[in-house]
């Protein structure tokens, strides 16, 4: 499913999405929004605080990491209470999150081989790639075949490679996995 | 539930790591599902999202893009929950289909009526229908489900 | 219902077994053996949640740890790694031996 619109643009509606599925859309938010289950206001407001969440924040959050142990510790330790604190955000409704370290020697892999468990209230919506059939299959039995699998730049070699099955919400940070950002 | 959403190990093509930008209708479909599953909102939990989707029929679930299948689930967790009527659900999509089908197109009017069909099973909470005979009309199916986190 | 705690480190098998209702144990676990790294809480039951029904009483969930060796046998066309996955206590079994936590 693509959009040809350039980031920053009015979001336009892919071709690929079937007729069908915009009239039940339709009909379906228009039933909803007259029976008072949830208001216009509500959906632009969620609409607006989706988008609000970024891969940005995740690399501030890597960022401080690095530059503050203290942080990095307590990150590490309890993710959601030294994020609340250090970057102002309300968290209540977020299911747990776990900040894994890679290091030289481990490399950390996030995937729902479920569905698409995900640190939304952090990261924003998730990538189309971590939600793809061929991800969510392949990542969990052959984890570095998959990370090159699409990249010009060969992945550096890991000697373990640890994956979290997200029945809460792991997120990874790591200096050479930029694109996830 | 045919276990279709269970795919750790199974065989699969190439990734495709392009980005992607969230079109108006993933916009709308992603913000009606985290109002509906609000926890604040007590509608329904993650939880039932997730057992929905995973009643879809295997065709459904791989043939339809993920905010496509994402709608299905949440429509029929909606009947399920008396947020909305099923058979009102179905005029509606019916009159679009009037309106935006100039020429009376059967197929498309046939083709959005049979992918709102709750189904037998879409009143009972967990009476999906049995089986997964892998059909890709979505008749009987598509009872609630979906689960994000 | 809840069992006894598992501490970290104790040797678990994943139960086997194909329900037909919801269920986020993932069928390439059933029936693998793991390493308890800790547990992470107690939740309501998302089987039951699934349905409308309140889950409780709450079950405890751990992390398992997974060789990848032991998961995918002779599928595995990479070394091995590890594979953490959260599990709850009901699809659990400590391997026969295995001490459990005192409390």
């Amino acid at each position: 499913m693509r959009s040809d619109s350039p980031g920053g643009a009015a979001p336009v509606d892919a071709d690929e999405i079937r007729p069908d599925s915009r009239r039940l859309e339709e009909a379906l938010r228009g039933l909803l929004l007259e029976r008072g289950v949830f208001t216009e206001v509500d959906l632009r407001r969620q609409i607006e605080a989706t988008g609000a969440r970024t891969p940005l924040l995740g690399a501030r959050i890597v960022a401080r990491a690095w530059a503050d142990a203290g942080f990095r510790d307590a990150l590490l330790a309890e993710a959601r209470p030294a994020l609340e604190q250090a970057f102002a955000l309300d968290l209540e409704h977020t299911p747990e999150i776990t900040v894994l370290e890679n290091t030289a020697g481990v490399h950390h892999v996030v995937c729902c081989t479920l569905c698409s468990c995900y640190p939304r209230n952090i990261l924003g919506v998730p990538p189309l790639w971590y939600k793809s059939r061929e991800y969510r299959s392949r990542v969990v039995i052959e984890p570095r075949a998959s990370a090159r699998s699409g990249s010009s730049t060969p992945r550096p070699t890991c000697a373990t490679w640890s994956f979290r099955c997200a029945r809460r919400a792991p997120m990874a940070g790591t200096k050479s996995a930029s694109r996830r950002w | 539930m045919s276990g279709v959403h269970d795919m750790g190990g199974q065989s699969a093509g190439r990734l495709h790591l392009e980005e992607h930008v969230p079109s108006a209708f993933d916009q709308r479909v992603d913000a009606m599902l985290r109002l509906l599953a609000h926890p604040a909102r007590g509608h329904f939990t993650v939880d039932a999202m997730r057992r929905s989707i995973e009643s879809l029929p295997p065709a459904e679930y791989h043939g339809l893009a993920y905010y496509e299948r994402w709608l299905r689930a949440v429509a029929s967790l909606a009947i399920e929950r008396g947020l909305v009527d099923a058979r009102e659900l179905e005029s509606r999509v019916a009159e679009l289909n009037r309106l935006q089908a100039p020429g009376g197109d059967a197929r498309a009017a046939t083709g959005g009526a049979e992918a709102v069909r709750p189904g037998r099973g879409a009143l009972g909470a967990g009476s999906e229908s049995a089986g997964g005979d892998g059909s890709a009309d979505g008749n009987g199916r598509g009872m609630s489900g979906g689960g994000q986190g | 219902m809840s069992a006894r705690p598992l501490s970290p480190g104790a040797k678990v098998r994943v139960r086997t077994g194909d329900p037909l209702t919801h269920c986020r144990t993932p069928r390439y676990l059933r029936g693998r053996q793991g390493t308890v790294v800790r547990a992470l809480g107690r939740f309501a039951n998302p089987e039951e949640l699934a349905y409308h029904r309140p889950g409780l009483p709450a079950l405890v969930l751990y992390q398992v740890a997974f060789e990848a060796r032991e998961v995918w046998g002779e599928r595995l066309t990479e070394p091995s790694y590890r594979i953490h996955a959260d599990v709850f206590e009901h699809w659990l079994e400590p391997l026969p031996g295995e001490a459990e936590a005192s409390s």
